[in-house]
């Protein structure tokens, strides 16, 4: 585990300012009939102008600015020319390098009118990002993150995503350690100050493995359940969680865990 | 952008072994006679006539096997007068 100094910190928090504000450009775009591709193209311009770099395009081949996963992908999906159908549910996971530091977060928003239980879906994952940061705290384990995020999926009746996990960030998008979205309270390695992790659960609508299509990067639920995705950047500080990538606070959010329920986008 | 998780992933804990097993060959018939104790003869497609009971699985979902019926049987290797009625066409 990579531990970063206050200053490097800031860094990253510059780097996931402008990742936040890209993300707000591709929600502004979203509705009905926009293709995914649009939004790509929207979000590297986005990234660009601000003076970051796309951290995914190239990233062991990926092609592309965001992953934009619909419906039952469950993320790493690639933007395409297809038009948002109403009633869709896609998840707009966004990176930027910025002075050598990477940030990554992710959203599921509603494309139009979706039932209730879809709804649902959105809120619970989002609920469940926010108390696993309210459990990264310095001294904390590892383990009481996962734990906190699976107490909250499956409390709700829905399906925490195993094949893939969070990691830790910071020069390189994915650093150790792997970040689970399941786990034991009191079990893995102490979280320490300067800890930076991408804390990210992807939860599934139903009980389901997660296979990854041929292109060697879409990932579906085998039984094509939706799935839904939120994910911060998380700075471990003696102040408690350090949420970089949220939008509204420049500076320590460590009440975040708070200010959860939102409005989930078009 | 989510990382893989390294290691081997452990399947959802309900996946149930499947009644198939190693050392038995899948081919269809037709029932020609129901038996005492829940066995049938099956006239094989490939000619044989053998004595075959309802799986596990299938009564389990009370599945009705009647003489007429096309099936899938998984015949042991071991004794190839003998097999399990896995599937009613």
């Amino acid at each position: 585990m990579i531990l970063k100094r206050r200053a490097e910190l800031e860094i990253m928090a510059e780097a996931c300012a402008i990742n936040s504000a890209a993300l707000e450009a591709v929600e502004a775009a979203l509705r009905v009939g926009v293709s995914t591709a649009e939004l790509d193209k929207i979000a590297e311009d986005a990234i660009l102008s601000r003076g970051g770099k796309p951290a995914y395009k190239g990233y062991e081949g990926f092609p592309a600015t965001l992953c934009t996963s619909v419906n039952e992908v469950v993320v790493h999906g690639f933007p395409s020319d297809e038009p948002l159908k109403d009633g869709d549910i896609v998840s707009v996971d966004i990176g930027t390098f910025y002075r050598g530091y990477a940030a990554d977060m992710a959203r599921t928003y509603a494309i139009g009118t979706v039932p209730v239980e879809t709804r649902r879906l959105l809120e619970v994952t989002e609920r469940s990002l926010y108390a696993g940061i309210a459990a990264a705290q310095a001294g904390a384990r590892l383990g009481d993150v996962s734990a906190a995020i699976q107490d909250v999926v499956e409390g709700a009746g829905f399906w925490v995503v195993r094949e893939f996990v969070g990691h830790g960030i910071g020069r390189d998008l994915h650093e150790p350690p792997e970040v689970p979205n399941f786990g034991r309270a009191g079990t893995g390695p102490v979280l320490r100050p300067g800890l930076v992790l991408a804390i990210e659960p992807m939860v599934a609508q139903s009980r389901t493995r997660v296979l990854v299509a041929d292109d060697g990067w879409t990932a579906y639920t085998e039984n094509r359940s939706l799935a839904a995705h939120f994910e911060h950047t998380v700075a471990i500080t003696e102040d408690g969680p350090w949420v970089l990538t949220e939008r509204r606070a420049a500076g320590n959010s460590a009440g975040a865990a708070a200010e959860t329920g939102g409005v989930h986008g078009a | 952008m989510a990382r893989r998780r390294s290691g081997p992933t452990r399947p959802p804990r309900d996946n149930r072994q499947e009644e198939t097993t190693q050392d038995t060959i899948r081919t269809e018939g037709v029932v020609l006679e129901a038996r005492p104790n829940t066995t049938f003869l099956v006239q094989l497609d490939a000619g044989p006539e053998i004595l075959a009971h309802v799986g596990g699985k299938m009564r389990r979902h009370y599945i009705r096997i009647l003489p007429g019926d096309r099936v899938v049987v998984e015949i042991s290797t071991y004794d190839p007068e003998k097999g399990r009625i896995v599937y009613r066409k």
